[in-house]
C-alpha cells in the first residue's frame, strides 16, 4: 500500500529483494503449513535465504564468512519477515547466536562456529531464561557449570528457548565460581522438549542439562555484559519485526475497511473505524521511527544510547504491535475471529514477541534508569 | 439483595418458602460433581434439566401457563442464587432462552405446546440463524430467502456464526420473505428443523482453533408455513423479544462468573509471585475495582426494577462494559502469567492448562459477537443519550 | 553546531541573564515584548525571513538549531510570534508593496498580529466560516465574530478570514484581509480560559470598513493563501516534535533524585518513549524537507502524537507532583494540566486530525 510509506532509509534495494522473495516463499498458506510442523521452518527456504540472498550471515563479519552488514540492514530484513510472519529460526540462529558469539570476543570460538552459522548449514540458538523469570532477569539464572578437565558440565533447565529443538548448537549461560559465563553445548547431551506455544509460528523449547558437556566461550564470569548486548541487538531486530507485522495489520485493516460494506457504505466511512485506523497509523509510524533509530544507533556507539534506544523501541513496538493486531481483529469483526483469517496469527506473534526478549515493563524500567528516574538506593 | 432460604416462613414469602424448599430438596437429591467426559457431562446436564422441569422447578421467570414458575423478580434472583451456590449445571443450550420469549409472546398455541416443554427439558436444542456473511452489524441487509410454495417455504442462502449448529434440533432464523426496506421490512421469523433435507452444517474454526461456530447452508430447504412465528414480513420486530426483566436477571450469572474468575486470577498472582510486582498489583486492583463496580451497577439496575422503576442507563451500558471488562481481565491475566504467557492455550503443560491464553484469544470476540462495541456505543449514544444518528437513510 | 546557531548563542549568552532578571515571569506579554526587542536589536527576531525582508535567510536545519538555542536559555515565545512565523512569510509571498511596509514593523514589535480564523460556529471546520466581507465599492464591509484569538487583546492588527462570495462552495469564496484593530466598529473582549488566564480574545466586527488594499492575495482564494504559510508553517510539526522532547526532558530533570513510585516511574518513562519516537518522526520530516522531498505520513501524524503525549505528560506530571498539588493554588503542574486539555482541541481537534489521517493518508472514504 502506498499510503503507509516505506521510510527512506537508503535500503530500498534490500527491502525490495527480501519482500519479493518472501512473497513467494512465505505466503499465508506456507505459514500455516509450517506452523503445524514440529520443526516450524522450511529447510529449503532457509537454504535459499542463506545461499541466494545471503541473509543468514547478514550480521556475521566477512572474515567469518558473513556479509558484515549492520543493524540497519538487519532491521530492514526483520521488518519484511515480520510482515509475512515467516516461520524460520532467523531470530535465534542468524541474530541471537552470532550476536552473543561476537560480543564474547572469543576469536577462536567465532572462527570455529560462525562460518557454519553464516552459511546456514548449522542452526544455533541462545538459551537464557529459567523458570518463569524474564529473560533479562539474570539473577534468576541458576544453571551451573562445573569444570571437568578442559570442558565444563552443565546442570539446570532453560525455558522458552527459541528453536531449541531444531538447533544443532546450544549457546547458553550458566554460573561458575566466577559468575555468569557463556557456554556452547551440543544438543545430544541435553534433554529437549517442545513447549506448547501461544504463537505457533515461532517454536520454543525447554532444554534440560544434566551433566551436559560444554565449552566455555569468552572469559569466565564475563557473560552478563555479553548477554545483555546480544539481547539488546535481538531487541533491535525484534522491534523491526514487530513494526513490519504492525504495518501489515494496518494495511489489512485499511483494505478491509474500504471494501466491507454495512448500512449501505464501506465501514471505513464510519468514524469509529476511521479513528481506529488513524491511531494505528500514528503508532505504526512512531514504531518504525523508534525501531529504525535503535538500529541506526547500534552501529554508532558514540552516543552511549544503544541500550536506551533498544528499550525505547522494545517498549513502543511491542505495545504498538499488540494494539494493531487486536484492532485488526476488531475492525474485521466476525471474519477476523476465524482461524482462516491471518489476524489471529499476528495477534499471537505480537503478544508472544512482547515477552520474548524482555517484557515491556522491563524495557520501560531501563529507560527510566537511563534517564535518571531510578533512585539510587 | 433479597435472599430466600429454606428457613423463610411467614406471609410475604410463604410461596417462596414453598418453592425454595422444594428446590433445596431437589438440589440435595441431585448433588454431585459433573462428569469429566464432555459427552457424559452434557447428558448429565440434560437429565438434570429434564427432571427440574418434571418437578415444576424450571423457568422461574416464565408465566405458569407457559410452563414456568411465574416467580416475581425478587424470587427469581433468590432462585438463581440458590442454583449458583451449589454450582447446579447450567441449561446446556443457552440459545433456547433467546427463542423462548419470542415463542411465548408471539407463538401460536400449537407452537407453544410443541416447543416449550422439550426446550426447557433440554430434550431439544436450538441454534440461532441471524448473521450472514454480508449481514453482520447490519442484520437488516440479510439475504437468505424464503419463497412461498403452497403451504411451505423454500429457503435458500447461508447463515454464519451459528453456535451449536451441529447439536441443534431446530434453528430460529431471520429470513427474507419480501423486499428490503427501513426497519427490517420483509424479514420473517422461521423455525427450521435442522434435520431438513438441503441443510449443510460446516464447522467454522475460530482463532483458538476450536469450532464453537458453524456456517449453515440452505439449499431448497422446505419449511412448513406453520413454522412461521408472528406475521409474515414481521419477524424483525419480534426477534429480540424479552420476558419482563430477563435482561436484568441474565446479568446475575455473568456477575458470579466474573467474580469467580477474578478470584482465580488473584490466586494465580499470589502463587506465582506476580503479586509482588507493584505494577501487576495495580493492574489487579483496577480489575478488582471494575468487577465491584460491575456488580454494584447490576444491583442498582435490579433494585430499580424491583421497585418498579426503569433501570435506566445502567442496564444499557452493562453489556458493553462487560465485554470490555472481559478483554481487560484477560490482558491483565497474561501479565500475571509473566513470561510463561508465551505458552499456549489448552495445553496440559502450560500454566493452568493454558486457560488464560485461551481466554485471552476468546475474549477478542466479546467486543464483536452479538453487536460490536462500536455498534453498541452508537446505540447507547442514540437511544440512551439521545444523540442524533449519523447513519444516512438509504 | 551551525555558524548561525553559534552566532545566536553568543547573542543569547549576552542578553538572556539580563532579560531573565528583568522579567522573572517568562510568560507575560511584557517579557515576550522585551525578548523580541532585544533579539531584533541584534538582527535575530526572524532568522528564517529572507535577508531583503530583514531576516537572515536561514534554512530549515539552521532554524531548528536556533530554536534549540532559544529553548536552551529558556526564552519565551516572542511577542509577535504569529506575525513573525506566519504573517510575515505570507505577506512576503503574496503582499503588495504597500502591505510589505508592515514587515519591518512586525520585526520591531510596532505591529503585533493576531489570527482571526476561528468562529463560534467554525471551530474544527473552517469551511463553515460565517464572517462576511462584502465588497462595497472602495473596499470591504466586515460583519461577524471571531473567537480564540491568541494575544487578541494585545495585538495591533488582525489577519482575518472572511467570506467574500457567499454563493461559492464552502471552501471557496473566502478571502484574507489585513485589518488594523483600531478600525472603527471592532470590539474586543478578553476570553478567560480554564486556567484562569486571558490568553485569547473574542473579536466582534460590526460594519467595519477596510480599503481594497486590505486584501492579501487574490480575491476568494483565501483558502489557498491559508494553506501555504498562513495556516501552518512547513517546519511547524518539526518544531512541535522538538519542543515536546524538550518538555519531557525538562520534566524528567525535575526529578534529580529519581521517582520512587514504580508506577509513576513507568508512566514517566512512557512519556519519554513517546516523545522520543515523535522527535524521530520530526527528524525524518526535517530530512525530507531539507532534501526537498515530500515528508510523507510522518508529517501528518506528528500533530496527533504531539496532542496526545502533551496531554498525557500534563497528567503524569500532576500525578508526580503528589497530593500537595491540589492545595498549592494553581501551581505550575495544575496550570499545565488544565492547559493540557487544549492540546487535543486547538488547531484541529484530535477527532478531526484522525479523520484527516484516515481520509487523506490511508484513503478511507469520507463519512
Amino acid at each position: 500500500m502506498s499510503a503507509v510509506s516505506d521510510r527512506n532509509d537508503g535500503h530500498e534495494e534490500l527491502r525490495k529483494a527480501v519482500r519479493a522473495f518472501l512473497k513467494n516463499a512465505s505466503p499465508s498458506s506456507e505459514v500455516r503449513r509450517l506452523m503445524a510442523t514440529a520443526e516450524g521452518y522450511d529447510p529449503e527456504v532457509w537454504r535459499r535465504l542463506a545461499d541466494e540472498l545471503g541473509l543468514v550471515g547478514l550480521i556475521v563479519p566477512e572474515r567469518f564468512g558473513g556479509a558484515g552488514a549492520g543493524a540497519a540492514e538487519l532491521a530492514v530484513v526483520m521488518a519484511e519477515m515480520g510482515r509475512t510472519l515467516l516461520c524460520s529460526p532467523y531470530l535465534s540462529s542468524a541474530v541471537l547466536a552470532p550476536a552473543v558469539l561476537l560480543e564474547s570476543g572469543d576469536e577462536a570460538a567465532c572462527a570455529a562456529l560462525l562460518p557454519g552459522i553464516a552459511d546456514g548449514s548449522a542452526l544455533a540458538t541462545l538459551a537464557v531464561a529459567e523458570d518463569n523469570a524474564d529473560i533479562r532477569d539474570f539473577d534468576a539464572i541458576r544453571t551451573t557449570a562445573r569444570a571437568d578437565g578442559d570442558r565444563h558440565l552443565l546442570h539446570g533447565t532453560k525455558e522458552r528457548v527459541s528453536d531449541g529443538c531444531t538447533a544443532g548448537l546450544l549457546l547458553t549461560v550458566a554460573r561458575t565460581d566466577k559468575g555468569l559465563s557463556l557456554f556452547a553445548a551440543e544438543p545430544e547431551g541435553a534433554e529437549r522438549e517442545p513447549l506448547p506455544v501461544l504463537d505457533p509460528t515461532r517454536k520454543l523449547a525447554r532444554v534440560g542439562f544434566d551433566g551436559t558437556p560444554a565449552r566455555l566461550i569468552g572469559a569466565e564470569g564475563a557473560a552478563a555484559a555479553v548477554l545483555g548486548r546480544a539481547l539488546d541487538l535481538g531487541t533491535v531486530a525484534l522491534a523491526a519485526e514487530q513494526t513490519g507485522g504492525a504495518e501489515r495489520c494496518l494495511e489489512l485493516s485499511v483494505e478491509y475497511a474500504k471494501t466491507r460494506e454495512q448500512f449501505g457504505r464501506p465501514i471505513g466511512a464510519f468514524q469509529a473505524i476511521k479513528h481506529k485506523c488513524a491511531e494505528l497509523l500514528h503508532e505504526v509510524e512512531s514504531a518504525k521511527a523508534a525501531a529504525q533509530d535503535a538500529a541506526r544507533l547500534w552501529s554508532d556507539p558514540t552516543t552511549g544510547e544503544q541500550g536506551l534506544a533498544a528499550s525505547v523501541a522494545g517498549a513502543y513496538c511491542s505495545e504498538a504491535y499488540v494494539h494493531a493486531a487486536a484492532e485488526t481483529i476488531q475492525i474485521h469483526g466476525g471474519i477476523g475471529f476465524t482461524w482462516e483469517h491471518d489476524a489471529h496469527l499476528y495477534l499471537r506473534r505480537a503478544r508472544s514477541s512482547a515477552l520474548l526478549l524482555g517484557s515491556t515493563s522491563w524495557h520501560l524500567e531501563r529507560v527510566a534508569e537511563d534517564i535518571g528516574l531510578v533512585p539510587t538506593a | 439483595m433479597p435472599s430466600a432460604t429454606a428457613q423463610d416462613t411467614g406471609t410475604p414469602s410463604a410461596r417462596r418458602a414453598h418453592w425454595s424448599v422444594r428446590l433445596a430438596e431437589f438440589l440435595d437429591a441431585h448433588a454431585g460433581r459433573p462428569p469429566r467426559d464432555k459427552t457424559e457431562r452434557l447428558a448429565w446436564a440434560r437429565a438434570f434439566h429434564a427432571e427440574l422441569q418434571e418437578t415444576g422447578l424450571a423457568a422461574p421467570g416464565w408465566p405458569t401457563e407457559a410452563g414456568g414458575m411465574g416467580l416475581d423478580l425478587a424470587d427469581q434472583i433468590a432462585y438463581h442464587q440458590q442454583m449458583t451456590a451449589v454450582r447446579a449445571p447450567k441449561h446446556p443450550c443457552g440459545l433456547s432462552f433467546i427463542v423462548a420469549p419470542t415463542l411465548i409472546k408471539h407463538g401460536t398455541a400449537e407452537q407453544k405446546k410443541r416447543f416449550l416443554r422439550p426446550l426447557l427439558r433440554a430434550d431439544e436444542f436450538w441454534c440461532q440463524g441471524f448473521s450472514e456473511p454480508d449481514a453482520g452489524s447490519d442484520l437488516t441487509s440479510l439475504t437468505t430467502r424464503a419463497e412461498r410454495a403452497g403451504d411451505e417455504y423454500i429457503v435458500n442462502g447461508q447463515k454464519l456464526w451459528t453456535t451449536m449448529a451441529h447439536l441443534a434440533d431446530w434453528m430460529f432464523a431471520l429470513i427474507r420473505t419480501g423486499p428490503a426496506g427501513p426497519g427490517g421490512a420483509g424479514i420473517s421469523y422461521l423455525l427450521i428443523p435442522m434435520k431438513s433435507r438441503g441443510i449443510t452444517v460446516r464447522p467454522l474454526k475460530d482463532i483458538s482453533g476450536g469450532t464453537h461456530f458453524s456456517e449453515v447452508y440452505f439449499d431448497d430447504v422446505r419449511v412448513p408455513v406453520e413454522n412461521l412465528v408472528g406475521e409474515e414480513h414481521g419477524g424483525w420486530a419480534i426477534a429480540r423479544t424479552s420476558l419482563g426483566h430477563e435482561r436484568a436477571t441474565a446479568f446475575l450469572s455473568d456477575e458470579f462468573r466474573f467474580r469467580r474468575v477474578v478470584n482465580e486470577l488473584h490466586r494465580l498472582a499470589k502463587t506465582s509471585g506476580a503479586a509482588n510486582d507493584p505494577l501487576v498489583r495495580q493492574d489487579l486492583a483496577r480489575i478488582e475495582a471494575s468487577v465491584r463496580v460491575l456488580a454494584s451497577n447490576s444491583r442498582r439496575a435490579l433494585d430499580a426494577v424491583l421497585q418498579g422503576r426503569d433501570p435506566g442507563p445502567a442496564a444499557s451500558v452493562n453489556r458493553l462494559v462487560r465485554a470490555e471488562f472481559d478483554q481487560r481481565l484477560h490482558e491483565v491475566a497474561l501479565r500475571v502469567l509473566g513470561p510463561d504467557a508465551v505458552l499456549g492455550q489448552r495445553e496440559p503443560t502450560a500454566p493452568e492448562g493454558g486457560r488464560w491464553t485461551y481466554g485471552y484469544l476468546m475474549s477478542r470476540s466479546s467486543t464483536i459477537g452479538a453487536g460490536t462495541a462500536e455498534i453498541q456505543r452508537n446505540t447507547i449514544a442514540e437511544r440512551v443519550l439521545g444523540l442524533p444518528s449519523g447513519r444516512k437513510q438509504a | 553546531m551551525s555558524t548561525a546557531a553559534e552566532e545566536l548563542r553568543a547573542h543569547l549568552d549576552g542578553i538572556a541573564p539580563g532579560l531573565h532578571r528583568a522579567w522573572p515571569d517568562n510568560r507575560s506579554f511584557e517579557a515576550r515584548l522585551a525578548w523580541q526587542r532585544a533579539l531584533h536589536e541584534r538582527g535575530w527576531a526572524a532568522p528564517h525571513w529572507p535577508v531583503e525582508d530583514g531576516g537572515r535567510g536561514l534554512g530549515i536545519l539552521d532554524r531548528l538549531e536556533c530554536d534549540a538555542e532559544l529553548a536552551r536559555v529558556d526564552a519565551p515565545a516572542i511577542a509577535g510570534v504569529f506575525g513573525i512565523k506566519n504573517v510575515g512569510p505570507t505577506i512576503s509571498r503574496f503582499g503588495t508593496p504597500a502591505q510589505r511596509a508592515s514587515l519591518p514593523r512586525i520585526l520591531s514589535t510596532e505591529e503585533i498580529w493576531c489570527q482571526g480564523f476561528s468562529e463560534p460556529d467554525a471551530g474544527s471546520d473552517l469551511a463553515s466560516l460565517r464572517t462576511r466581507a462584502e465588497p462595497d465599492g472602495e473596499g470591504f464591509r466586515i460583519n461577524g465574530q471571531k473567537v480564540w484569538t491568541s494575544d487578541g487583546m494585545r495585538a495591533t492588527h488582525c489577519v482575518l478570514l472572511a467570506r467574500t462570495d457567499p454563493e461559492a462552495r464552502p471552501h471557496q469564496g473566502i478571502s484574507v484581509l489585513l485589518v488594523p484593530l483600531d478600525t472603527p466598529g471592532i470590539e474586543r473582549r478578553p476570553l478567560r480560559q480554564i486556567t484562569g488566564d486571558y490568553e485569547f480574545a473574542e473579536l466582534f466586527f460590526t460594519d467595519v470598513h477596510v480599503p481594497a488594499g486590505a486584501l492579501l492575495g487574490p480575491l476568494n482564494e483565501g483558502w489557498r493563501v491559508t494553506m501555504t504559510t498562513l495556516g501552518h508553517e512547513r517546519a511547524g510539526v518539526v518544531e512541535l516534535a522538538n519542543s515536546l522532547q524538550r518538555d519531557v526532558k525538562r520534566a524528567v530533570s525535575g526529578f534529580p533524585d529519581g521517582v520512587a513510585d514504580p508506577v509513576l516511574r513507568q508512566e514517566l518513562a512512557r512519556r519519554y518513549v513517546e516523545a522520543r519516537a515523535l522527535g524521530l518522526l520530526g527528524r525524518d520530516v526535517l530530512h525530507a524537507l531539507s532534501a526537498g522531498a515530500q515528508p510523507g505520513p510522518a508529517q501528518s501524524v506528528i500533530k496527533l502524537g504531539w496532542s496526545l503525549t502533551t496531554q498525557r505528560l500534563s497528567e503524569t506530571l500532576l500525578d508526580a507532583a503528589g497530593p500537595s498539588a491540589i492545595a498549592g493554588g494553581d501551581g505550575p503542574e495544575v496550570h499545565r494540566y488544565l492547559r493540557g486539555r487544549a492540546s487535543t482541541i486547538a488547531a484541529g481537534t484530535t477527532e478531526i486530525m484522525k479523520n484527516i489521517l484516515a481520509e487523506r493518508v490511508l484513503g478511507l472514504p469520507k463519512g
